[in-house]
C-alpha cells in the first residue's frame, strides 16, 4: 500500500481521495471539489461523494480485516445528500466503524464542509473476501 | 443540495425550441428524448469524466453504461462502486428528466438519498437501466398541483451476460425552480 493507501484503487485515484490518517478506530481524508467532480452548476455530483465514501470505508474494512483475509469489497451502501459544496471548497471525511464482524463490517462516513455544514452521511456494508 | 440535472440556464437552446415544439407527434418527442440524451450527456462533468455514456433516454426511463476502463478499477481489478454508483445515478437523472421533460425548463430535482446493492463482482462493461416507480403522468399531475413531488427511481445494473451486479434505489425530490 502507497503512502495514501486510497491510491490503491485506481478509482479514488481519479477522484482524487486524499486519506490522512487510518486507524481501526476511524479513518480520516479529505476531497478538494475540482470542476470534473462537479454536477451543473459547479457542486459536487453524488457520485464523487460517494466514490469518496467508499474510499474511506474500504480503508477502514481493510486496517480492520480478520488475519488471514485477503481484501475487502462494498456490498451495500445508503447516502443521505444533505448539503452542496462548491468547486474550490474542500469536503472532509471521517469514517468509523459501527461493526466490525468475521465476515462482515458496518462503517458510517460522515462528511462536511470546512465551515462545518454537513455535505453527506453515508452507511456502508463490506464484505471480507 | 448535490445532483441536480440541468435545468433552465443549463438547457441549450435547441433543446428549449425542441421542448416549445413538442406537440405529441411520436416523431417529434423521439427527436426531444434524443436531444435530452445529448444534453443529459454533455452536462454533468463528473459522468463525463468517469465515462458515462447515457444510451438511452423515454418517458420515466433511462439506460447508461459504463465501460470497464482502468480508472475505474478498485483494488480487486473490477469495477469500482463508486463508478457503479455514478453510472446508476446517470441512469436515474435520466429517467427523472424524461417523466419531466413537458416541464423540464421548470423543475429543480435533487436526489435525496440513495441505496446501492452489489451483489456480484461487476466485471466489463456494465449497463444501468433505470424506471420511476410510477407512472410519469401520475408525478406530473402532482408536481403541477403541489409544486413539488417525492418519488423513487429503481436502478438495475447488469453485465455483458445480462447477469444483475447490482442495483439502486434513488430517491428524488423534484420541485419547482425558483
Amino acid at each position: 500500500m502507497s503512502a495514501n493507501p486510497a491510491h490503491s484503487m485506481p478509482f479514488a485515484r481519479l477522484v482524487g481521495v486524499e486519506i490522512t490518517s487510518a486507524t481501526s478506530e476511524a479513518i480520516e481524508g479529505y476531497l478538494d471539489v475540482r470542476d470534473e467532480l462537479c454536477t451543473t452548476g459547479g457542486i459536487i455530483h453524488g457520485g464523487a461523494v460517494m466514490a469518496f465514501a467508499d474510499a474511506m470505508g474500504a480503508v477502514g474494512a481493510f486496517v480492520s480485516l480478520p488475519e488471514g483475509a485477503k481484501g475487502t469489497t462494498t456490498i451495500e451502501s445508503k447516502t443521505n445528500f444533505l448539503g452542496a459544496a462548491k468547486i474550490g471548497e474542500r469536503v472532509t471525511a471521517v469514517a468509523k466503524p459501527l461493526s466490525i464482524g468475521r465476515r462482515i463490517s458496518v462503517w458510517q462516513i460522515t462528511m462536511t464542509r470546512t465551515d462545518g455544514k454537513p455535505v453527506a452521511v453515508v452507511t456502508q456494508t463490506q464484505l471480507v473476501l | 443540495m448535490t445532483n441536480r440535472l440541468p435545468h433552465d440556464a443549463q438547457l441549450t437552446e435547441s433543446l428549449a425550441w425542441a421542448l416549445n415544439v413538442s406537440t405529441g407527434y411520436i416523431g417529434v418527442t423521439m427527436q426531444v428524448f434524443d436531444l435530452l440524451r445529448e444534453q443529459l450527456g454533455k452536462t454533468v462533468p463528473f459522468a463525463n469524466h468517469v465515462g458515462v455514456e447515457i444510451v438511452e433516454v423515454g418517458e420515466g426511463t433511462a439506460t447508461a453504461r459504463l465501460d470497464e476502463q482502468p480508472h475505474t478499477r478498485n483494488h480487486i481489478g473490477s469495477q469500482h462502486a463508486g463508478a457503479l454508483f455514478t453510472l446508476a445515478e446517470a441512469a436515474s437523472g435520466g429517467a427523472m428528466a424524461g417523466a419531466f421533460m413537458p416541464v423540464l425548463m421548470q423543475v429543480r430535482p435533487v436526489a435525496a438519498e440513495s441505496t446501492i446493492r452489489y451483489s456480484k463482482i461487476a466485471k466489463g462493461p456494465i449497463t444501468a437501466r433505470a424506471k420511476i416507480g410510477q407512472q410519469a403522468s401520475g408525478l406530473l399531475q402532482e408536481f403541477e398541483a403541489q409544486g413539488k413531488v417525492r418519488f423513487p427511481v429503481e436502478v438495475s445494473l447488469a453485465d455483458e451476460s445480462g447477469e444483475e451486479v447490482g442495483a439502486m434505489r434513488v430517491e428524488w425530490h423534484v420541485s419547482k425552480g425558483r
